[in-house]
């Protein structure tokens, strides 16, 4: 740990406390993160993605790994980052938990057969990691498509879509579309609860 | 659309309505979870349950896990103990954790502990120079 992280790192005391701190109305929040975010990782649950990232802090300041929360974040603002670096986290070992399993079924054969498997295995995907992702592409165009035709009569979420698309910040979706701020942001909501509802991933209400 | 520019857009997607999320306001929370027939409240309990549940774990390996260094370093060596009795052990474990939450050894009150798990705790504390048995004659 750097010094000057040394003051704004959150104590286990901190943590327990924010934790407990944390709001019904949090807790939804928190779950409707994960359920948007988990898609195509390796959580098949909301629960678990926001069980991990809420207990990360925590197991940080018990010096057991994690991620530690600086008080000068808000802690919501930081569940939600570790939401994001979790489920990426996730994403990322799925694909090599399956490489490995494929090269680890590969052990018992001969030396020369094992090196000719691995440089296969580091130079072609394995059948499983081309059929997740795949599937991960598949889920991914429904949903895009969904959106496109549940909004094929909105304008201004159509403007988000294809701000997003762009990769446009705010402002300038707003200042390409006339929307006022108030305009933008209920059409960002209205495009927000649909994408909860397409995204795919087992979720419980 | 090729899949790389697909899997950055729908990123960008994920990662702007944890935003839209993040800047919603408490009630339209509310308001969107009663319309979409979310049990908020169910959620929340059983999260909380959840997370306190694996809060005590963590502490408990932590204990140990300090416990076991300082066997260690004291030779794996702990004598026999006479400890007061139980419902004293317990006011002594209780006070000394509530005194000494740097000690980072979690209490929690309403807990269900076994005399088994009461006298360890006790042991685990005067290892950590939190408890000496002469306190015990108060």
């Amino acid at each position: 740990m750097q010094p000057d992280e040394l003051g704004t790192v959150a104590s286990i005391e901190e943590v327990a406390q924010a934790i407990q701190s944390l709001t019904d109305v949090d807790y939804g929040r928190l779950y409707a993160a994960a359920a948007i975010k988990m898609s195509g990782s390796g959580y098949a649950d909301a629960g678990d993605l926001v069980n991990d990232a809420v207990l990360s802090p925590y197991r940080a300041a018990l010096g057991e790994g994690g991620r530690r929360w600086k008080r000068t974040v808000s802690f919501m603002a930081f569940l939600f980052m570790t939401i994001q670096g979790l489920a990426s986290d996730s994403r990322r070992s799925a694909a090599h938990r399956l490489t490995d399993s494929h090269r680890q079924s590969g052990r018992d054969d001969d030396d020369e057969d094992q090196d000719a498997f691995e440089t296969l295995a580091v130079a072609t995907p394995s059948v499983e990691v081309t059929a997740l992702n795949e599937e991960r592409q598949v889920a991914r165009r429904r949903v895009m498509e969904r959106l496109q035709e549940h909004f094929k009569d909105d304008p201004e979420v159509q403007w988000i879509m294809l701000g997003l698309e762009e990769d446009k910040g705010p402002e300038e979706i707003q200042e390409l579309s006339s929307m006022t701020e108030t305009q933008y942001e209920t059409a960002r909501r209205r495009w927000r609860r649909a994408l909860e509802k397409l995204v795919p991933g087992r979720r419980r209400s | 659309m090729s899949e790389d520019k697909a899997s950055a857009l729908f990123a960008r997607m994920q990662d702007a309505a944890l935003e839209d999320l993040l800047q919603a306001s408490d009630q339209e929370i509310l308001k969107e979870a009663a319309e979409d027939g979310k049990d908020l409240r169910g959620i929340a309990a059983a999260l909380r349950e959840r997370i306190a549940t694996e809060m005590a774990q963590a502490r408990r390996s932590r204990l140990v896990k300090a416990r076991e260094q300082l066997d260690a370093r004291r030779g794996s060596y702990r004598a026999a103990r006479v400890r007061p009795p139980l419902q004293q052990l317990k006011q002594i474990v209780t006070e000394t954790l509530r005194n000494a939450p740097a000690a980072g050894v979690a209490f929690r009150e309403g807990q269900r502990l076994t005399e088994a798990d009461w006298q360890s705790m006790y042991d685990d504390l005067i290892d950590l120079d939190l408890v000496h048995p002469h306190d015990d004659d108060r």
